[in-house]
């Protein structure tokens, strides 16, 4: 049976290593959908709506057609049909040049039938609100009620209750590379490079979408600047890309622009939630009754959890969605968990408070939901307790002295993300010793790349940089899946792991006779073939290589389920500084302790867990999308009003890989659910004061002041 | 291809057009496609929008025989 050895006998698994791709982009030479310039190539670019709610009634694309460059102007949308949120698309045009089409779009005459809208989720709730949703009376979705014990017995035995109100808005993406596709037609063959999280599912969307088979489809994603759930598909701007291709008889790019990022890029649903809940005398959480929604604009999506992590006997939720007139939600980074968490987590301190029980001892009192979890989940406490220095945090919270006061929080967790099937990879040996690793899988900034050559040089006994790795292509017909749920390297490791061995099982059967040794009694180490009885015996992988003569070696491989596990608990410590003159919130210092399983590359897994704390510190002080209710529009569709943290926002970043097994599991998005809570109750323990809305901006601070 | 009549397995035609996130994923869970996740957003594969051709939201519970941009998995069964 497969299995990822002992960690004294690894030489790369769980080491730390450098990007393969680090050089390349770091020097530009990595080509992402961005850079891809094809001979003869056009620009494509989408009108779209000014409104947030009309029934177009006419298009009239004439004017930029005539405009010399304007190779193709076609429409998104027919007239008669309705526009629901600024930003929907309403026509496209390709041109030779990117200026020329968008001076293009500036000529085509749009008229619109203005509707009443509504793009506050209160206001939406209201009755005579404009409706926007033919499926869900006054713009909600029908309520999900989830329920468990007796919540009535759980309020009689609670010796305190906590009743709050807890809101956390709508979080754009924010992806640093915009939605976008270069596509190029050669007869009824398509290709196209996308800035995608699934090859695969792009191609039979594509192919279904035009009516071929899926042979007859290529998409490529060499590099990918971040997705974080919003690139499964091709989206309207793919499918466009390719009409434009067809019509033009050219390859086109069309890349979103910044605000069209924000306005149809997908989002993150806000969260408002009203919970009852209560303790016994001795800790035990006994009650939680909590009703909530959220908007994800016209979509849906807008679920999220609660009760969450701990263990609650009784309880009772009723969620719904709202409908407004904005663009869809899409899944994102840890879809319902960091809103559920950050008013999991405050609800977690003002029960303990009420209790006079320290909010640590609170939470290990109410264990973890699942034992196993549990286990991980309470040595995380001490571990992360320590590095923060629990004991510095005030007794009192708030009785800090001077203008800036500090304060410590803690926050926590879970998530699932130990992959599936799906995934085929082949590993292939050639005479010149030359190692390729193939599979369908897309490196999505996360580093699969280098961790996959890092699986197959050390089953071989080579470096990372001797192992050539091709992903992010269907052309080689080795499919897998989306990456999303954290679920890339829980699919992709087993399967690239037990082909590398398959391959070197064959490369040894075929060596053995030549150097007169069982094949089971060769090893692969430090580029060299070694005999196990006598290790000073050896031939370098060239010499063992060569011996292949006309022979390659291609093996596949098979997903073992034994090589990933799921159910990841992570815990986070935030260290804050509040300016109470000014209101400003400065993070000092994030603990983030993270249950990695079997942790394969130290370097980039502590690089997604940055990032993914700087994302949850970006949600739990800057985020916001803001609607203006005068216009229907967003007032913020940029990177200078919509703030997302920069150099001086980011705190020390202690990140503990927390290896809990010998197996693998994926941390994608795990590591960005605790931070909002644990910063939210380290800013509540500095001033006293509990600010229940995210994000915590200096205005909310003072105000909360008084 | 020829297959024998009879009752078929499923409890509730889906239409291949309908997408969710369940669908690209691995371990993703497939009943997504027969009862609406509250944590999902859906779209269609015509429009790549959350509406469909004819302009109605687009949802497991939307998708179905009643609407003639309904396009079953599998095709439509042969009388």
């Amino acid at each position: 049976m497969a299995s990822w050895g002992r960690p004294e006998n690894s030489r790369l698994i769980g080491k730390r290593v450098q990007r393969l791709s680090g050089a390349d982009k770091a020097t530009g030479k990595a080509k992402y959908t961005f850079d891809i310039n094809r001979p003869g190539l056009l620009y494509g670019h989408i009108l779209r709506s000014s409104v947030a709610h009309a029934t177009i009634t006419h298009i009239d694309l004439s004017a930029a057609e005539a405009l010399p460059g304007v190779k193709a102007a076609i429409p998104l949308i027919e007239p008669g049909k309705r526009v629901r949120f600024e930003g929907q698309e309403i026509a496209a045009v390709a041109a030779t040049t990117d200026d020329i089409a968008r001076d293009a779009l500036r000529l085509i005459q749009v008229d619109y039938d203005e509707l009443d809208y509504v793009v506050d989720m209160e206001d939406a709730k209201e009755a005579g609100a404009p409706q926007i949703r033919d499926d869900w009376e006054g713009n909600q979705s029908e309520p999900r009620v989830d329920e468990r014990g007796d919540l009535e017995a759980g309020f009689a035995e609670a010796a305190v209750e906590v009743e709050a109100t807890y809101h956390a808005p709508v979080q754009t993406h924010v992806c640093l590379e915009t939605h976008g596709n270069v596509a190029e037609w050669d007869g009824d063959n398509l290709t196209v490079w996308a800035s995608t999280q699934a090859v695969f599912g792009t191609r039979q969307n594509l192919a279904r979408h035009f009516e071929l088979p899926e042979n007859q489809v290529r998409v490529i994603t060499e590099h990918m600047g971040g997705g974080f759930g919003s690139k499964f598909g091709p989206g309207v701007e793919g499918v466009t890309v390719a009409k434009l291709a067809r019509i033009t008889g050219a390859p086109v790019k069309l890349m979103l622009t910044r605000k069209d990022e924000h306005l149809v890029g997908g989002n993150r649903p806000s969260m408002t939630q009203t919970v009852r809940a209560g303790a016994a005398q001795d800790g035990r959480f006994v009650a939680y009754d909590m009703s909530g929604y959220g908007t994800g604009g016209i979509g849906s999506g807008a679920g999220f959890t609660g009760p969450y992590v701990y263990h609650v006997p009784n309880y009772r939720t009723e969620k719904s969605a709202v409908a407004i007139n904005a663009g869809s939600a899409r899944a994102m980074r840890a879809p319902g968990h960091p809103q559920g968490a950050f008013a999991m987590d405050s609800l977690m301190d003002e029960l303990a408070e009420k209790l006079n029980i320290d909010p640590l001892e609170f939470r290990r009192i109410n264990g973890d939901s699942d034992a196993r979890r549990d286990r991980i989940r309470q040595a995380e406490y001490t571990l992360g307790a320590q590095e923060i220095g629990w004991h510095r945090r005030n007794r009192v919270p708030g009785s800090g002295t001077g203008v800036k006061k500090r304060g410590i929080g803690v926050g926590c967790g879970l998530w699932g993300g130990g992959g599936g099937p799906g995934t085929e990879a082949r590993v292939t040996i050639h005479a010149s010793g030359a190692v390729e690793a193939t599979t369908g899988t897309q490196d999505i900034g996360t580093g699969i790349r280098t961790v996959i050559a890092m699986i197959v040089a050390e089953e071989l006994g080579l470096r990372p940089q001797d192992i050539t790795v091709k992903v992010g292509d269907t052309a080689p017909g080795l499919p897998s899946r989306g990456s999303g749920g954290s679920q890339t390297i829980g699919s992709v490791a087993p399967v690239i792991k037990t082909a590398a061995m398959a391959a070197k099982r064959k490369l040894f059967a075929h060596i053995a006779p030549m150097v007169e040794a069982d094949p089971g009694n060769l090893r692969a180490v430090g580029g060299r073939i070694r005999t196990e009885s006598d290790l000073r015996m050896s031939i370098s992988w060239k010499e063992a290589t060569g011996y292949l003569g006309m022979e390659t070696i291609s093996e596949g491989g098979e997903w073992d389920e034994n090589l990933r596990v799921g159910d990841t608990a992570g815990v986070q410590f935030a260290d804050v500084e509040v300016d109470t003159e000014t209101g400003l919130v400065k993070v000092i210092k994030i603990v983030a302790v993270q249950d990695c399983g079997l942790v394969v590359n130290r370097l980039t897994t502590e690089s997604q867990i940055n990032g993914a704390v700087i994302m949850g510190l970006g949600y739990a002080l800057l985020e916001e999308r803001i609607m203006d209710d005068q216009t229907g529009k967003m007032i913020n569709a940029n990177l200078e009003d919509y703030k997302v943290p920069g150099t001086m926002e980011i705190p020390e970043i202690v990140s503990i890989a927390y290896d809990t097994d010998r197996k693998i599991t994926g941390i994608g998005e795990p590591p960005t659910i605790p931070t909002a809570g644990a910063i939210a109750n380290a800013v509540y323990n500095a001033i006293g004061v509990r600010i229940r809305e995210l994000p915590i901006t200096p205005d909310k601070v003072l105000n909360a002041l008084g | 291809m020829q297959s024998e009549k009879g009752p078929s397995l499923l409890t509730k035609p889906i239409c291949q057009n309908l997408c969710t996130k369940a669908l690209y994923t691995p371990g993703g869970n497939l009943k997504n496609l027969v009862e609406t996740n509250p944590f999902s957003n859906y779209w269609c594969n015509c429009t790549m929008t959350v509406v469909g051709p004819d302009d109605r939201f687009v949802s497991p519970e939307n998708c179905n025989r009643s609407r003639d941009c309904f396009d079953p998995i599998g095709g439509t069964p042969i009388a």
